[in-house]
């Protein structure tokens, strides 16, 4: 290490990019004061990076991810200037560091999503946006209304698939009457591995509030994703858990699984207040990607 | 001249935490004299008890009238976040902002409420407006945000700023100390190197040319 004063840790923070040649990767990104030395070892998917001349100025401990790749990151300060990043993906992954010159020195991990996409090939997806046109689904004490908020979380659901090369087919684009059978026959029509219908939940009393996944239950398929949906839509969006619910009316035909996502309640005022915000919206869709990732490594397990 | 901002990580700071404590924990070792310390608003408001869990509030029949009335995205518009804007500013002034703002849109001139009733009303963040564990609350801009930049500055020896910035390259400045030249801030800010909700970095460190000969 060179003489100068140490190198000061001041963030980690993480984004899902396209690399120079198209290829979907996690950038994890150290964040600090001046250049530091160095070594990166594997420890199964783990990606350990040991650095010297380094104090952590940020706190240490874990950073939860879940972005698809990676669960988590980690920064431990194992003596006065070492440090130890571990990366945590939880797929196997080829990975790359960069470091960059500047304010702050940058040192970055790439890790490569090819086995999700792997994973991913030729799977299709219908995505519903409940309601639409005269039926409005619920509404929310101020102003919200059901069927304009699941169009855009859809949106936002449709956009994480396709970044992944999953074909989504959606049942509505735009403010307009679908019935229910043409929703679940679209499914039929279009070979879907997968139903996803997008859902905020309405109640009487405004305090009730959280998330909740329906499934049909002639599909054994469907409770396994519903409750991987659930699991990872609650650590997203930090909302309370209203359960997994059968759905008679949830009549996808065929052996195709299928489950509705009541997001949150709109007619909670403060969950009213969440779908105003578009980084909601893009959370919700993140918990409902990684309940389908997981459903999908589970049946390609078998 | 601006060289790098730097975003600072800090733990999830909360009404325990003492403002310039956390400066200085966390910008003490990496700022240094001609820098800039730029402090988020949200963060110095929670730490002064400012974050208010909208369930506590009990609206009254005036908050409820008159929320009915600003735009329905904005920060106003739910009974709770009215009541506390008259908790701010007291009765007479909400009710006198109202009626600037009924001229003011007969005219067509946008503002009026908040140039009558506070400006400081402008800086509420409604639900899900800041990070988390407190996007189920409703916060209230920084009390006493000049003092709380002077106090930065006489304990790190840094200028500091307390700014309110979005992802629509709106920068307001709440406050700096006396050597800050807001004009260029607010052009270095406007990217928002706070970052979105999740990025933790209430805290970021504007370089200045003047500190390149370490």
């Amino acid at each position: 290490m060179s003489s100068r004063k140490q190198s000061r840790i001041t963030n980690i923070w993480s984004k899902v990019i396209k690399d120079g040649s198209g290829n979907i990767c996690t950038k994890v990104v150290v964040e600090a004061t001046s250049a530091f030395e160095y070594r990166v070892s594997r420890r199964g998917n783990d990606v350990i990076l040991k650095a010297a001349g380094v104090a952590a100025n940020m706190p240490e401990g874990t950073i939860e991810v879940n972005d698809g790749l990676v669960r988590k990151v980690s920064l431990i300060q194992t003596s006065a200037g070492e440090a130890v990043f571990e990366i945590h993906p939880e797929h196997p992954c080829e990975y790359r560091v960069e470091a960059a010159e500047g304010i702050p020195f940058r040192t970055a991990i790439i890790l490569n999503w090819a086995f999700l996409i792997k994973m991913f090939k030729g799977k299709k997806l219908v995505i519903d946006p409940g309601h639409g046109g005269d039926d409005w689904g619920g509404k929310g004490p101020v102003s919200l209304i059901e069927k304009n908020v699941v169009l855009l979380i859809a949106r936002a659901v449709e956009d994480l698939f396709g970044q992944v090369g999953i074909q989504t087919v959606a049942t509505r684009a735009a403010d307009e009457n679908i019935s229910a059978d043409s929703r679940f026959e679209l499914a039929k029509n279009e070979k879907a591995d997968l139903f996803i219908g997008i859902h905020t939940y309405s109640d009487n009393n405004s305090k009730v509030g959280g998330a909740a996944v329906r499934y049909k239950p002639s599909c054994k398929d469907s409770l396994l994703v519903a409750g991987m949906i659930k699991e990872e839509l609650i650590q997203k969006l930090k909302v309370a858990d209203r359960g997994l619910k059968e759905s008679r009316e949830l009549a996808v035909p065929g052996e195709i699984p299928g489950v509705e996502v009541e997001v949150v309640t709109i007619t909670n005022w403060v969950e009213e207040g969440l779908l105003r915000s578009p980084t909601i919206h893009k959370k919700a869709a993140e918990g409902i990607f990684n309940g389908v990732r997981k459903y999908f490594a589970n049946i390609g397990g078998h | 001249m601006i060289l790098g901002k730097i975003p600072i990580r800090t733990h999830i700071i909360t009404e325990k935490d003492d403002m310039i404590d956390v400066v200085k924990k966390y910008a003490g070792d990496v700022a240094e004299p001609g820098d800039i310390i730029a402090v988020a608003e949200s963060v110095v408001a929670i730490t002064q008890g400012r974050a208010i869990l909208p369930e506590t509030v009990k609206p009254g029949l005036l908050a409820r009238f008159l929320c009915l009335f600003p735009g329905k995205d904005g920060s106003l518009a739910t009974p709770q976040a009215m009541q506390l804007a008259i908790r701010e500013s007291g009765s007479p002034r909400v009710l006198l902002g109202a009626v600037a703002a009924a001229f003011g849109r007969i005219i067509g001139r946008r503002g009026d409420f908040y140039r009558v009733a506070g400006r400081h009303l402008a800086q509420i963040d409604d639900i899900a407006g800041t990070m988390w564990p407190f996007e189920r609350h409703i916060i209230l801009g920084p009390k006493d945000p000049h003092k709380i930049v002077r106090r930065i500055k006489i304990v790190t020896g840094v200028d500091a700023v307390i700014t309110d910035v979005n992802d629509i390259k709106k920068v307001d400045i709440i406050a700096a100390s006396g050597g800050v030249d807001q004009e260029s801030l607010i052009k270095d800010l406007a990217d928002n190197p706070f970052g979105n909700d999740d990025q933790q970095t209430p805290i970021v460190i504007l370089k200045m040319a003047l500190n390149t000969t370490d």
